[in-house]
């Protein structure tokens, strides 16, 4: 009896012990901190745009009381933003003395919240730090084929400001570089050298600024613009067009003669996202007007159970439960 | 009030424990009072046990006295009616990996004699072995993880020769495309290398795409 409360008391010392420790670091606050940020900037944004529009109506009476305290909260959290910029600053600046003063205390801080803790960010390859916030167009360029993203929120960085597209995902990277190393000194307590590094940043940024725009980056802007605007609207248009049965058939029989017999996924004539793959064909059916989607050889084979599932209804009700599925033998 | 199992009462449709510490609330539940013992009323929709025993389970896993590994413990709602059932004599021990929610749990552990809070991932059972040295009588797990029925056959060790366990599955969270079924029975075949099956239990009405299986320990 004694052993059993003796090992209860050491389970809820060591335990405590475990929690002190996890909530004994400090950036777990910057992060919750900038976090607030970001929601109270829209925030402001809302009611500042709220305010203004009532504005311009004149309120008189009631309405003017109600206008003058949504003036009085907007104000209020003008105020908590920047008391919360400030505390940022100081908190990073003791917590990151090298990295706060390159990347600067709320971009350091928002790249902090993502990568999660000190730890971890500190340990992470300047190619990653480049990436930081840019996750979704990171996952499509390693699912889909999309261009590699060139930068995340280092795009937010005073250096990367005026540079033109073709030259921020060299800038991008250089940074990245410094940024990493600023981490690791941070982190092992190195030597603070980041005014000089800033320096010889600013002296290479602005050679690279200061280069001339070669033909080949030209043209690429040029098609890139092209895409964004006119290419666009084209690929959208052909995506919404129907198709008919008979131009689907042949659609597929081509396919068919050209991969052989129908091994691997299935093609289908549109770009279609990642991640939908060919669970569901009933549903794909209807947005052709019925009768299936593809040739009866090709249906994607599910399980019998999966699909009479629905009608099931004793499975799970009642108080004994008896399953009636054959694939459990209960 | 009606009898259930070793521990558990129902009375109207819903489920009640007896209280261990009379006149204290952990989540805000009901306290009702019938001839001078009070219970708790234990909410289906909170706790994945007690929407099983609400559809149909046929055996319980705890009984008073019991030594209980619970695997996934979180803030301690379904922990605390497990604290019931098992009564003073009984051992409940509560790993859970967020710190944040063993605060709460910790809290609860201070009050009630019979918890043991342990930080730890339930897949290192190496970390919390030594403080079994009797089995455990019974296991239960309430972990949404992708390999949540092989979380629970390593800690298969720690559980007596035909010991009961029982095991949340939630199907979500190990495949989003497939069928709920598909993805019950391939967990069900881990399972089955340590266990035997004795029923699956579907939540439907409490939880959406969860099974609760109870196994019995080889």
């Amino acid at each position: 009896m004694d052993a059993r409360v003796e090992l209860r008391k050491k389970l809820l010392k060591k335990t405590k012990e475990q929690m002190n420790e996890k909530f004994a670091g400090k950036e777990i606050h910057i992060i919750k901190a900038v976090r607030l940020l970001s929601d109270l900037d829209s925030i402001n944004n809302l009611m500042s745009e709220n305010a203004s529009e009532w504005k311009l109506r004149e309120p008189r009476g009631e309405a003017a009381d109600a206008f003058t305290e949504l003036n009085e909260n907007t104000e209020r959290i003008a105020s908590e933003k920047k008391k919360l910029m400030e505390f940022i600053e100081k908190e990073m600046d003791a917590e990151f003395p090298n990295f706060s003063i390159i990347a600067t205390p709320v971009l350091g801080a928002k790249l902090l919240a993502s990568a999660g803790s000190k730890k971890r960010l500190c340990f992470m390859p300047a190619s990653t730090i480049q990436v930081l916030g840019a996750e979704k167009a990171l996952f499509a360029h390693l699912r889909k084929k999309a261009n590699s993203p060139k930068h995340g929120h280092l795009f937010n960085h005073p250096l990367m400001q005026k540079l033109p597209r073709f030259k921020r995902g060299k800038v991008a990277r250089i940074i990245a570089g410094k940024l990493s190393i600023a981490l690791k000194q941070d982190y092992f307590n190195g030597e603070n050298t980041s005014k000089n590094v800033l320096a010889e940043l600013e002296k290479e940024i602005a050679k690279i600024a200061a280069e001339p725009v070669t033909p080949k980056q030209e043209q690429r802007e040029k098609v890139l613009i092209e895409q964004h605007t006119e290419g666009a609207k084209k690929e959208t248009s052909e995506k919404s067009r129907t198709w008919t049965p008979e131009e689907r058939r042949a659609y597929f029989a081509e396919k068919n003669k050209t991969s052989g017999s129908g091994d691997g996924p299935r093609q289908t004539p549109f770009k279609r996202n990642e991640g939908n793959t060919w669970q569901k064909p009933h549903h794909e059916s209807r947005h052709f007007g019925g009768g299936g989607f593809a040739p009866r050889g090709e249906r994607s084979e599910r399980p019998a159970f999966g699909r009479n599932e629905n009608k099931s209804k004793s499975f799970g009700k009642g108080r004994f439960n008896k399953p009636k599925h054959s694939f459990m033998k209960f | 009030m009606q009898k259930l199992f070793d521990g558990i009462f129902s009375k109207k449709n819903k489920i009640y424990t007896k209280n261990l510490l009379p006149g204290k609330r952990v989540y805000g539940e009901k306290l009702v009072k019938i001839d001078g013992v009070e219970y708790r009323e234990w909410d289906a929709f909170r706790s994945k046990y007690c929407a099983a025993l609400k559809s149909g389970l046929t055996q319980s896993i705890f009984f008073s006295g019991a030594t209980v590994l619970y695997l996934g413990s979180a803030e301690g709602t379904t922990v605390s009616h497990v604290s019931d059932i098992v009564g003073e004599e009984g051992n409940v021990f509560c790993v859970d990996i967020s710190e944040i929610a063993m605060k709460k749990l910790a809290a609860l552990a201070e009050e009630r004699q019979n918890l043991f809070p342990i930080i730890s991932d339930a897949q290192l059972t190496k970390n919390y072995k030594e403080y079994f040295e009797k089995k455990a009588d019974a296991m239960f797990q309430d972990i949404s993880q992708r390999n949540q029925a092989d979380i629970f056959v390593r800690n298969a060790a720690l559980l007596k020769k035909g010991g009961l366990g029982a095991i949340a599955i939630k199907t979500k969270s190990i495949s989003q495309a497939k069928e709920k079924l598909d993805v019950l029975s391939g967990e069900i075949k881990t399972l089955e290398k340590e266990f035997e099956i004795t029923q699956v239990v579907n939540l439907e009405p409490f939880e959406k795409h969860h099974y609760l299986v109870l196994v019995k320990k080889k």
